[in-house]
This record gives C-alpha cells, sequence and structure tokens, in this order.
C-alpha cells in the first residue's frame, strides 16, 4: 500500500513544483484579477435588521440573496441600506442606518474601506472618478434642520467638505456640471456648482421633492411627494430657464414615488399607488391608466433592453421583484431581500 | 429553591369556604410536611386561611399553571421577572439586549398575545397590549404564575396564547422578619435589595425595595472589531412595592397595595447600527385597594386598582415623546359554594382608560371598556372535576366574541389517601377547550394616521389535553411529570401594513394556527441534611400561517419568526445540611427565523447558569453568600436580529436575613 501511494505521490509532487516555478513568476495578481459579472442585476434591499444586495443573473435566472455576507466574514450589512452607486470597478453603498458608506469590490464584493463621519446619509452621486456626493439628513422627528451635502474625496475615502442644502435632502442629479439636490421637507431645490462645490440657487417648487430624472430632451423632471401635503407633482422644466415649469399634478399617496426614465430617455416612469406610470418627454398629464397596475418600492429599468424591474413594498419578509416587457407585461418573479429599493444594471 | 408545578385545585374543607392559593396552600392542606424556606432557618407553617390575591386558578381546571414561589424566585431576587422565567420556562424571549426589552412568546404567539396581571389586574400597557418583562422586578412578587394557552374567561383580554400572573401576597403570623441583599457583577452591575414583612394574626405587611443599576459594556464578537464594546446599553432601575392584609371581623379582610418601579434605559443599538443613543425612562405606579368578604357559603369581593404607565423614548434621531396612560379598573365577584362539590362565581370588570402619546394620539384619548364573567366549577365524582366559564367583554364600538372555556380533569389512578402505602401515586388526564380574544390596543384604534377604532378584535380557538403524574415515596422521593398537547387557531391576527398615502393601519390580516407539545418533570429528594432536586421541561412549537388576505405579503406554511421549534431546560439544585447550596440550570433553543419569508435565521444555542452559596448564622442573623455564573459556555448567541447578549459573567451577592 505504502508503495503505491509513493508511486502515486511522486508525479504530484513534481505537478506541484511546476505549479509553484509557474506562479512564482507570475505578474502582479491584482491587473488581472476575477472581472465583475456581467449581465446581472444589482438590487438593493433597504432591509431592517440587516440590509442585502442581491443579485440577479439575467442569464440563468438565479438569484444570490445576500453578496456582502459571504464575502465579508459572514458579518452582514447591518441596517437601512438606502442606495448604491458604482464608480469604476467599486460599490459604494449607503448605510443609512449605520451612519457611513461601505466600499467594496464589484468582483468579489468585499469592503475595502469606510467612509464615516456621516449622520443619517441618504443617496450617493459620483462626479467622474476623483469625487462623490452624500446627501445626509440632520435633526431629529419632528423637528428636522436643514440637511447637508457632503463631499467625499474618493481617492482617500474621506469627507473634504460640507454643503448645507434646506431639509431632508434625498436624490440628486449632476447635469453640465451643476449638482441638483431635492429637499424633501422644503419648497426647493438646490443647485450646487459641481466644479466649485458651491451652493448657486435655490429652484422654487410646488412641495418637498424626492426624484429627480433628466429626459432625452435636456430637461428636467423632478418627483415632488410630501408626507402629510394633499398633492403631489412632478415638474418638468429646462435647466435654462428653471422657473418656467410644467406642473403636473396629482393626489398625495407618499408610496416611495419611484422616478425613472429608460436608457435613452424618451420614457419616463413613476410608480405610485395606483400604479406604475409612463409619461412621454412632452406630457402634461399623468396617463388615464398606468402601463402596470402595481405600486412599486423599487423600480428599475434595465438598459439594455428596456425591461421594467419592479420589487414589492414588504417589510417583515422577502420581497419579490417582478420582470415587465416595455409595454407592461409580466414576464416572470424571483424572491430578493427585505424591502428592494432600486436596481443596478452591469 | 422549589419550582412547583401546580395541578392540585382540591376543593377542600370549605367550611373554610375561600379560594384557596394554588402554589401555597394546597400542599398545606392535603397535609404534607410544610417545606423549609430554604433561605431561613425557622420553619413556618403555612396558615390555615390563605385568601387568594389574584383569580382563583381553582376555575381553571385542565390547564397547567406554573408557579415559582418565593423559594424559586430566591435566586432572581435582583433580576427580573424575565430572567425568572426563562430560566425556569421553555418560553421564548426576546431580548433586545442586556437589560433591554424582553417580549414574551407563549406557544408561538406574539407578545401582545400573553396576558400579564398583578393581583388580578391586567397591567399590559394600554397602547401597545403588551409588556416588557425587564420592567419587571422579581423583587416585588411573592409568586409568579404561568398559565400557558387561551384564558380569556379568566383573564380577560389578550390571555390568547397564555397568562403571566404576579401577586404579592404577605403573610400572616410570623412577626417580624427582614432580609438585605447587595450584589455586584460582571459589566458593571450592582443592586441593593430589602425586604421587610411584620405578619401577626389579624395583619400581615410585606414591604420590599430594590435598586440596581449596570454599565452593560460587554465586549462584543470579535468580527464587528477587536476589542469593540457594547456601547449604549446601562441601564438604571428601581423598584418598591408595599403589600398590606387587615383582617376586619369575621371573614372580611381588607388588601392594599403598591407597586411602583422606575427604569432609566439606554437603548442598545444593534449590532453595525449606527448608536443613535436612544434612550428610555419608564415610570409605573400601580395602587390596588380590595374587601374581601367571606360569609358562610357566600365570598365576595370589590376591588379597584389605579395604573399610571409613563414612557419617554428619544434618540439623535426622534425627539423625545413621552406616552402617559393611565388605567382606572374595578371588579367585582360573587361566589357562591352551592355546595362543597358545586362552586358558582359571577363577576364584572369595568376599566377606564386615558391615555396621551404624544407623536401618536390626536391629544388626549379615553375609553372605557367593560366585561361580566361567570365561572363555574363541579366536582360530580372526588376524581372528576369540571370547569365551565364564560366571559363577554365590551369595547366601544364592537363586542369581542364570547369567550367560554371548558375543562375537566379526571384522576384515572389515585392511591387511597386512607391506605398505609409508602408509595402514593396519582395519575390525571386533563382536557380544556378555550376560545379567547384580544381586543385592539388603543394604539390600533388611535394612532394618527393610520388608526383604526373598526379593527375586530383577534379571537383564538384552542384545545389542549394533558397527562400529569405523581409519585411520592415514603416522603423522601417525590416525582411529578406532566405532558400537554395543544392546538390553538387565532383569527384575524393583526399586522400594519403601509396603505393608502403610504400610511401604516393596522388589519386584520390573517389566520395561524399554533400547536405543539409541551412535557416536564421535576424530581425531588430529600434526606437527612441533604436535599436534591431536578427539573427538566421540553416544548415542542409549530406555529405557522394557515390563510390571509390578498394584501398579506407573508408566505403560508412556514414557522413564524422568533418561534423555535424546540426549547428545552435543565436544572438541579443540591442543599447539604442547610450550609451548602448549589445549582445548574441550562437551556437549549432550536433556530429561530428573523422574518416572515423563513430565509434568514438566528442559529440554536445552549446556555448554561450555575451558581454557587453558603450560609453562615452570625449573631442571630442568617447570612448567605452566592456566587452565580451566567452564561459559562461563553456562547455568542443573540434572541433577536442583531442585537448582542452578553458572553460569560457572574454575580456575587451576599444576603443578611434576620428571621
Amino acid at each position: 500500500m505504502k508503495k503505491k501511494l509513493f508511486v502515486f505521490l511522486r508525479p504530484l509532487t513534481g505537478l506541484a513544483a511546476a505549479a509553484l516555478l509557474l506562479t512564482a513568476c507570475d505578474p502582479d495578481k491584482e491587473n488581472t484579477g476575477p472581472s465583475a459579472p456581467t449581465n446581472v442585476v444589482y438590487v438593493v434591499n433597504e432591509g431592517t435588521t440587516n440590509a442585502a444586495v442581491s443579485l440577479y443573473n439575467k442569464a440563468d435566472k438565479t438569484v444570490q440573496r445576500d453578496l456582502f455576507a459571504p464575502a465579508n466574514s459572514n458579518v452582514p450589512l447591518g441596517p437601512f441600506l438606502q442606495n448604491m452607486a458604482v464608480v469604476d470597478d467599486k460599490g459604494y453603498l449607503v448605510m443609512n442606518g449605520a451612519d457611513k458608506v461601505e466600499v467594496v469590490q464589484m468582483h468579489n464584493f468585499q469592503r475595502t474601506a469606510t467612509i464615516s463621519g456621516l449622520q443619517t446619509p441618504r443617496y450617493f452621486t459620483a462626479n467622474g472618478s476623483s469625487k462623490a456626493y452624500v446627501t445626509e439628513w440632520q435633526g431629529a422627528y419632528p423637528n428636522y434642520r436643514a440637511g447637508r451635502v457632503s463631499v467625499v474625496d474618493l481617492g482617500s475615502n474621506t469627507i473634504s467638505k460640507r454643503i448645507g442644502v434646506r431639509v431632508n435632502p434625498e436624490q440628486m442629479l449632476l447635469l453640465n456640471n451643476k449638482l441638483y439636490v431635492t429637499n424633501s421637507y422644503s419648497d426647493s431645490l438646490a443647485v450646487i456648482n459641481a466644479g466649485t462645490d458651491v451652493l448657486e440657487s435655490y429652484i422654487a417648487l410646488p412641495s418637498g421633492s424626492k426624484g429627480i430624472v433628466r429626459d432625452a430632451a435636456g430637461n428636467i423632471w423632478v418627483l415632488c411627494s410630501e408626507y402629510g401635503d394633499p398633492q403631489d407633482y412632478l415638474v418638468r422644466f429646462n435647466p435654462a430657464t428653471p422657473t418656467q415649469q410644467v406642473r403636473i399634478a396629482f393626489d398625495n399617496d407618499y408610496q416611495n414615488g419611484n422616478l425613472r426614465t429608460n436608457e435613452a430617455g424618451n420614457k419616463i416612469y413613476v410608480s405610485l399607488g395606483s400604479g406604475t406610470y409612463e409619461l412621454t418627454p412632452t406630457a402634461t398629464a399623468l396617463p388615464a391608466t398606468p402601463l402596470i397596475r402595481r405600486n412599486f418600492y423599487g423600480l428599475g429599468i434595465d438598459p439594455t433592453d428596456n425591461t421594467i424591474y419592479g420589487g414589492t413594498a414588504s417589510f417583515s419578509g422577502d420581497a419579490k421583484v417582478y420582470r415587465y416587457t416595455s409595454t407592461g407585461a409580466v414576464i416572470d418573479s424571483f424572491r430578493v431581500g427585505v424591502a428592494p429599493n432600486s436596481f443596478l444594471f452591469r | 429553591m422549589q419550582w412547583f408545578v401546580c395541578w392540585m385545585r382540591r376543593p377542600g374543607p370549605l367550611a373554610l369556604g375561600l379560594g384557596l392559593c394554588c402554589a401555597c396552600s394546597a400542599p398545606a392542606l392535603a397535609q404534607q410536611p410544610t417545606r423549609p424556606d430554604t433561605l431561613t432557618k425557622q420553619t413556618h407553617l403555612l396558615p390555615t386561611v390563605e385568601v387568594a390575591g389574584s383569580r382563583p386558578s381553582r376555575f381553571a381546571i385542565g390547564t397547567r399553571v406554573l408557579a415559582l414561589d418565593s423559594a424559586a424566585l430566591s435566586q432572581f431576587r435582583s433580576a427580573t421577572v424575565a430572567d425568572a422565567l426563562a430560566a425556569r420556562t421553555p418560553i421564548y424571549f426576546k431580548n433586545y439586549g442586556a437589560g433591554q426589552l424582553a417580549s414574551v412568546s407563549i406557544r408561538g404567539t406574539s407578545a401582545r398575545h400573553t396576558a400579564v396581571l398583578w393581583n388580578g389586574f391586567n397591567i399590559n400597557f394600554s397602547s401597545l397590549g403588551e409588556s416588557d418583562f425587564s420592567l419587571f422586578p422579581v423583587n416585588a412578587a411573592t409568586t409568579v404564575q404561568l398559565q400557558p394557552g387561551p384564558g380569556s374567561a379568566l383573564y380577560g383580554t389578550g390571555a390568547v396564547g397564555g397568562a403571566v400572573l404576579l401577586s404579592g401576597q404577605p403573610r400572616f403570623g410570623g412577626g417580624l422578619r427582614a432580609s438585605l441583599q447587595a450584589d455586584a457583577g460582571s459589566f458593571g452591575l450592582a443592586a441593593g435589595s430589602a425586604e421587610l414583612s411584620y405578619g401577626t394574626e389579624r395583619l400581615a405587611l410585606r414591604s420590599s425595595g430594590l435598586y440596581r443599576t449596570a454599565q452593560n459594556d460587554f465586549p462584543l464578537p470579535e468580527v464587528y472589531g477587536a476589542g469593540l464594546r457594547q456601547e449604549n446599553a446601562a441601564f438604571t432601575q428601581w423598584s418598591f412595592s408595599q403589600d398590606a392584609r387587615l383582617r376586619l371581623g369575621q371573614g372580611g379582610q381588607l388588601a392594599l397595595a403598591a407597586w411602583l418601579t422606575g427604569a432609566d434605559r439606554q437603548i442598545q443599538p444593534s449590532l453595525g447600527a449606527a448608536n443613535r443613543h436612544g434612550r428610555e425612562t419608564d415610570r409605573s405606579t400601580r395602587l390596588l385597594a380590595e374587601y374581601r368578604q367571606v360569609q358562610g357559603r357566600y365570598e365576595g369581593s370589590v376591588r379597584a386598582a389605579w395604573l399610571l404607565d409613563q414612557l419617554v423614548y428619544g434618540d439623535d434621531t426622534l425627539a423625545p415623546g413621552a406616552s402617559d396612560l393611565q388605567t382606572s379598573q374595578a371588579q367585582t365577584e360573587h361566589t357562591l359554594n352551592i355546595t362543597p362539590q358545586l362552586s358558582l362565581r359571577l363577576g364584572a370588570e369595568v376599566q377606564h382608560f386615558v391615555a396621551t402619546v404624544e407623536n401618536g394620539y390626536d391629544g388626549r384619548v379615553s375609553e372605557n371598556r367593560y366585561a361580566a364573567f361567570g365561572l363555574l366549577r363541579y366536582d360530580p365524582w372526588p376524581r372528576l372535576r369540571l370547569s365551565a366559564n364564560v366571559r363577554q367583554a365590551f369595547v366601544p364600538g364592537q363586542r369581542p366574541p364570547l369567550a367560554p372555556t371548558l375543562g375537566a380533569e379526571w384522576d384515572v389512578l389515585l392511591t387511597d389517601e386512607a391506605a398505609p402505602a409508602a408509595l402514593r401515586q396519582r395519575l390525571s388526564l386533563k382536557a380544556n377547550a378555550a376560545r379567547s380574544y384580544r381586543a385592539p390596543t388603543l394604539n390600533e384604534r388611535y394612532w394618527n394616521p393610520g388608526g383604526r377604532p373598526d379593527l375586530l378584535p383577534e379571537t383564538g380557538e384552542g384545545y389542549e389535553l394533558g397527562l400529569q403524574h405523581e409519585l411520592k415515596l415514603a416522603d423522601r422521593w417525590q416525582w411529578r411529570s406532566e405532558l400537554t398537547a395543544y392546538q390553538q387557531l387565532v383569527d384575524n391576527w393583526v399586522q400594519w401594513l403601509p396603505g393608502r398615502g403610504g400610511i401604516y393601519t393596522p388589519q386584520n390580516l390573517r389566520l395561524v394556527r399554533t400547536r405543539g407539545l409541551e412535557a416536564s418533570t421535576a424530581l425531588d429528594w430529600q434526606g437527612r441534611g441533604y436535599r436534591a432536586a431536578a427539573r427538566a421541561s421540553y416544548a415542542y412549537t409549530l406555529a405557522q400561517k394557515q390563510q390571509g388576505y390578498a394584501a398579506d405579503p407573508d408566505p403560508v406554511g412556514s414557522q413564524l419568526a422568533y418561534v423555535p421549534e424546540h426549547t428545552a431546560t435543565l436544572s438541579t439544585e443540591h442543599t447539604w445540611r442547610e450550609y451548602w447550596l448549589l445549582s445548574a440550570a441550562s437551556s437549549l433553543s432550536s433556530f429561530r427565523y428573523t422574518s416572515a419569508s423563513a430565509s434568514e435565521f438566528l442559529p440554536g444555542y445552549f446556555l448554561l447558569q450555575a451558581s454557587a452559596g453558603r450560609h453562615f448564622t452570625v449573631a442571630g442573623l442568617r447570612l448567605t453568600l452566592l456566587a452565580q455564573g451566567f452564561n459559562l459556555t461563553n456562547t455568542r448567541y443573540q434572541t433577536y436580529a442583531a442585537r448582542a447578549m452578553p458572553p460569560r459573567s457572574a454575580v456575587l451577592s451576599l444576603r443578611l436575613a434576620w428571621r
């Protein structure tokens, strides 16, 4: 028996030695490391005690419920993942409940750094590869104070500047070197010069705003939905003439109200309590019937094929994501984590 | 330290004509040798007449009642009811950290399905319909009883999964007794407590006080960062109780009780969350007055209570908001012992709620609720005991369903009392069927926005069947076992869901079925100068949603969150010559899902605690030195997702007792 073992071992040791020799001369592994998966959808799940980023593979329709914990010694993300953004090969996870932004490598989702010094951060918008903006709420319910936008240096992962805006800032839009910041409890949009990071002006709106996108014509759309107000609005204006606004009014329902566009910018989507509506860039009213008779807590439009992804508002257990064609016909569904609020497509 | 599984509810010599406190006097009447209190050298006789302060469990035939009397509670003198019940019973507590909110789950139901009664009055927060068990220091109570299963007929709203009965009963006779205790323990725990009692034939007084504080800066699991300690989990808690009983004339008794508690707690942040410096202040005042009269076959009582609960919570993102809950309750009961085998009790209850919740209700909310009940106990033969109870509650705008209960106990095997046998046995079969209800809480009715005064009450239909066995050998060995199987269907289970405008409203959403098995056994051995006891309990619980309305997102057929399928406890106690005392207790819980979709779970855990004590006698005082170790296996566990629990810890206590 022993002899047989040795006979078996000899070629193996030879191979091992050969492998060692080869790998020892390998160039630095970092540049040729595994790349981030493609043809996938990242689902941002807010969670209640523990948030999760789920991965949906479009090719084989498999779902990995939690990318972060298995890659980071089984330590889960923590409470309330509000937003996720990708800059180059790094993912930035805004942890509203943990007062920080976790920086992960997209190919293996391992955490490499943490941006701290934030207070109840909400959304993250990058300006190139060197800096980014994070909106933060200040104060305590029901007496919130004016919030702020922190400028983060992505090289050192530290905060370089803080810009004061109005109460409870939410999503932002970077357009033509200007950063437009929505303020959900104040009736105005803050405009910041993205080169100098200085607040320039405020654009008056009918009520507090949460979502902001640009369409194919270069116009800016803002979703105004403030808790307790009787009316919600979709406001559209040309950035050159911000006071000339088209305002589409409808009943307030404060149901997250995802405002999204497709890749081309010729279709604008908003998810309200009565359903998910599709508007054209020149619309002056909400369509009579919604495209999909369903409200979604998270909404995303796939840039490759315009498939609509909608996540349900489930907080007591795992939620479902439904997929629809661009004409509103349901395709299929899959399960993700708790409270999916947005999608990233790669 | 004794743990009684109480099933004896014999009518006893009804010439005394008073309801009997199950845990205390039944054994005395059955002519057993009085058990010496392990804490005092002097044995004392239990009085022949004992007036019950709580709803008499003699009408709770067919259910099981687990009672922890003052001897069993003595180990938890500076701890809370949550600690005592978690160590001695297989019920599950969700602890949001050390000394934090302890939320009970009996037989797979939630915290609002357990009614907590203090001397017969429901003391759950009227806003939430729940209690925080870590706000109940054990010091104030002389008996803690747990009755699992539906018991609305006896205990009113909320007794769907079970009821926990707290009572503080001073003893008549015995003169003046006092004891003092000081504790020091890990993570900055320090506590001081005192108990004073005075009893003559006509007057019984008991005062107790407790003050405890802890820093709770225990080390966190290494994965969250090397050398990190728990932040913002310190607390200070105090309690004062005063009970008085005065016998008036022939068969009359006046009782007064007061229980004041206060707690200032920092709210432990969950693992991975930012420290928002959450802070909660709780103040509770409970006052009670009762007059009881016994006249031949008639017993009557009139009682009133006033409860005040004040809570203030705030943190960095939520401005402090106060809740002020005032409840006045009055009850009257009239019992007619028609024959020694037949008793009828009729009663009524009135509750007046006044509540103010900042950032919650629209101004001050007030409500009156009423209930009427009838209880019947009939023993057609000495070996067969039957009870039939019914209660009807009235809530403004609606009427919860009638809650009837039927129970039966039959002694299949019973050693004849007259026979001179060294071995005495009893085997009983018991069965119980009950309808229970949970009236909507003030939050569910009046929360602004979202509250619904038209919300229906939850109702439960439960059945249980069990066997009890007791064996006594030559006054030396005693072995008691019990096995119960149960099933309950809870309908109109309420959950808050986001509705129109994103506003959360409570909805009657689903049908939940819980069923399971509970088994327990206790072995006591008494020798010359040595006493030993071993107890084990096991519970198997299956709680699943059966059906739900379309708006209900939770899946059907999977175990509910935070309901472990298996829980077990095992404990043992030894005392030598009244000098040495050694005990160990362990508990085991299987995994628990952390959400309704049964995808994530907390792993099962095993906890071990042990204590060693020595009694000394110095100048007429009895001195006890007790060392207790908790979580001896240093298990890292959580009972609620992401809330760290302390690792191994120890407490040293010094107790001085006079008589």
